[in-house]
């Protein structure tokens, strides 16, 4: 009895270290940021985001969903976060006097997609350089969610009123 | 007029994501996350600190007069502000935060401006600068006078007057202890230290890298420094093991999140007890048990189900009440009535059943899940019975008068026999059977032993 639930406990532990590896994250420490580069980061949730969402399948891209053109892709970590993605940004100068002739900001699109959830969906996310943007993706559980099967989508695609 | 009390900053805000009299959403938001995303969407982060400052002194201060002129509500809109740029602010449901601006409002989302002598905050009138300019404050202008050298309270005395000034650490309207007054750190003994010990134990529960604080003595220890240094990573704050002002209240508002739920639990577990029948038809203007089973239901799918309102369990059918229903009606393909027939609710019933009891492996951390929402009796198999047996066996290792039960998820006569035990010392009605009230008994019990005693499933 005893040696079965050793091997037991080992194949747990080999699945544990697996997952581990999954889910590595780059270290937080140095906020120091690539030039021409904003930072984005996510955090996966639930129930109103009293639950984090481990092991979810974030993937930053740009165009349509259908067609996306992948820019980066990561996981979340068992606080439901993931790392540092760096993104290219317009130069920071643009934004910090008026009259700019294009947005100072570059835009992405974000996908969180996690086993029992709801995939959620955030496009135009603003992206600015040497800025960290932090993105909440409070998912709701499938069983919760009825007949409504589809991602949901928010629009960030506001222009600055500046 | 509020009287001659020092204005509460609120726990949250209802937005309207539309000019007053569209048709829109209202959605409803903690107060920090609002300023947070309206700073977000007003102004560029770039911006220099004190620039950035003074915009989130006016954007609070905005959205406070607002909430205590009551200038929407008294005019019979169920909404404190809109999202409309052209008479409010710019609010954009769902978006990203930037780090830094973050920061900034965690300091000082209890802060507002006052002109003269009044207490109440003011109305901070602002625009752009560029394509409008008005009597108030100019947002880019706001930019200039920050690279010339101005404090926050200098750049909004020189839109808004000498006689500016700004209420610091204004009282926050919650449950529960305000912040000392001053950070606690390392060495530091006290009530308070005990509150956080407590606080970030429970949020340690749903959030399992933060570490448990192993004895919750109220004193800053290392192991409390090393809670609370995680908090920190994981919520966005600076990491410094120190609980400051914008740590405490953060701590403050996660825990009483994670209560509020527990607490919405037990109270849906006595008004299951109360298991009238369903009358057929209610709807604005009822009252009653009804009303609050309703009600009770509807909360717990606004927690799966975010993009449903909350709403007060206070047996009346109110407004709110026509709305979440509405919501709820709109969301599950239902006739959008706002009146609850059977079919709808049937359909509250069977969404709430699925939504509780598919809840993910250990979203209830060590804790037990919440009742099923069914009696359990004896000839039953699955999954809930499992956790019965899991409850009730983890209670029978700690009290000798209890037998031990093996967990088979097969509801025999040793299980009901082992129900019987418990209901027979913890002085409830006798059945054999598991109804709300059995389940929660146990489930507090079993939550007890594990988070008390240091009891394990297994």
């Amino acid at each position: 009895m005893g040696d079965i639930m050793n091997e037991k406990t080992a194949e747990e532990y080999a699945k544990e270290l697996i997952e581990m590896y999954k889910t590595v994250k780059p270290p937080v420490e140095e906020k120091t940021i690539p030039q021409a580069s904003g930072g984005l980061t996510v955090n996966a949730t639930t129930l109103r985001k009293l639950y984090p969402v481990p092991s979810a399948t974030v993937t930053v891209f740009k165009g349509d969903y259908d067609n996306m053109e992948i820019i980066d892709r990561g996981y979340t970590d068992d606080s439901g976060q993931t790392g540092i993605f760096y993104l290219e940004a317009p130069d920071r100068a643009l934004s910090e006097s008026a009259g700019a002739q294009q947005p100072p900001y570059a835009s992405y699109n974000i996908s969180v997609k996690a086993d029992g959830f709801i995939e959620q969906i955030n496009l135009n996310v603003p992206i600015f350089s040497g800025v960290i943007s932090v993105q909440s993706a409070d998912l709701i559980p499938i069983s919760a969610a009825g007949k409504n099967r589809a991602p949901r989508v928010f629009d960030e695609g506001q222009k600055y009123n500046l | 007029m509020p009287q001659a009390i020092l204005p509460e900053i609120p726990q949250s805000i209802t937005v309207h994501l539309g000019a007053p009299d569209r048709a829109a959403r209202n959605v409803t938001v903690p107060f920090a996350e609002y300023v947070k995303n309206v700073a977000s969407s007003e102004i560029y982060p770039t911006w220099p600190e004190n620039a950035l400052i003074a915009n989130i002194n006016v954007i609070t201060s905005f959205a406070l007069n607002r909430i205590f002129t009551e200038y929407y509500r008294s005019r019979g809109y169920d909404f404190d502000i809109t999202s409309s740029t052209a008479i409010d602010q710019a609010f954009v449901e769902g978006r990203d935060i930037f780090e830094n601006i973050s920061s900034l409002v965690d300091e000082r989302f209890n802060d507002y401006v006052v002109k003269g002598d009044g207490i109440e905050p003011y109305f901070t009138q602002f625009c752009n600068g560029t394509t409008s300019t008005c009597a108030g404050f100019s947002q880019w202008g706001s930019v200039d006078l920050a690279n010339a050298g101005l404090t926050p309270l200098e750049i909004l005395r020189n839109y808004y007057g000498e006689d500016i000034n700004i209420v610091y650490d204004a009282p926050v309207a919650q449950e529960g202890e305000s912040y000392p007054g001053f950070p606690l750190v390392l060495g530091d003994r006290g009530n308070a230290v005990k509150i956080v010990q407590t606080e970030l134990n429970r949020i340690s529960k749903n959030y399992p890298a933060i570490p448990q604080i192993v004895r919750e003595d109220g004193i800053f220890g290392l192991d409390t420094q090393a809670a609370v240094r995680k908090f920190q990573e994981i919520f966005s704050l600076t990491p410094n093991g120190e609980v400051d002002k914008a740590t405490w209240y953060k701590i403050k508002r996660y825990y009483t999140g994670v209560k509020s739920l527990s607490d919405l639990f037990s109270e849906g577990i006595t008004l299951e007890e109360t298991e009238v029948p369903f009358p057929q038809r209610l709807a604005q203007g009822d009252t009653g048990a009804e009303v609050r089973n309703l009600q009770y239901y509807l909360s717990v799918m606004a927690y799966f189900n975010p993009s449903l309102p909350e709403l007060q369990i206070n047996g009346v059918f109110d407004d709110a009440t026509v709305s979440a229903v509405r919501a709820f009606q709109e969301y599950y393909g239902l006739a959008v009535t706002g009146v609850v027939n059977a079919g709808t609710w049937g359909t509250i019933k069977r969404i709430y059943i699925e939504s509780v009891s598919a809840l993910p492996e250990g979203y209830s951390g060590n804790l037990a899940k919440i009742y099923p929402g069914y009696f359990l009796t004896e000839g039953q198999s699955g999954q809930n019975v499992r956790d019965l047996q899991t409850y009730l066996s983890t209670i029978g290792r700690f009290y000798g008068e209890l037998p031990v039960l093996p967990v088979t998820g097969y509801f025999g006569s040793q299980t009901r026999e082992a129900v019987e035990r418990f209901q027979t010392l913890f002085g409830i009605e006798v059945t054999g059977a598991v109804g709300p009230i059995t389940w929660y008994s146990i489930a507090r019990e079993y939550d007890f032993l594990v988070t008390t005693e240091g009891a394990t499933p297994e």
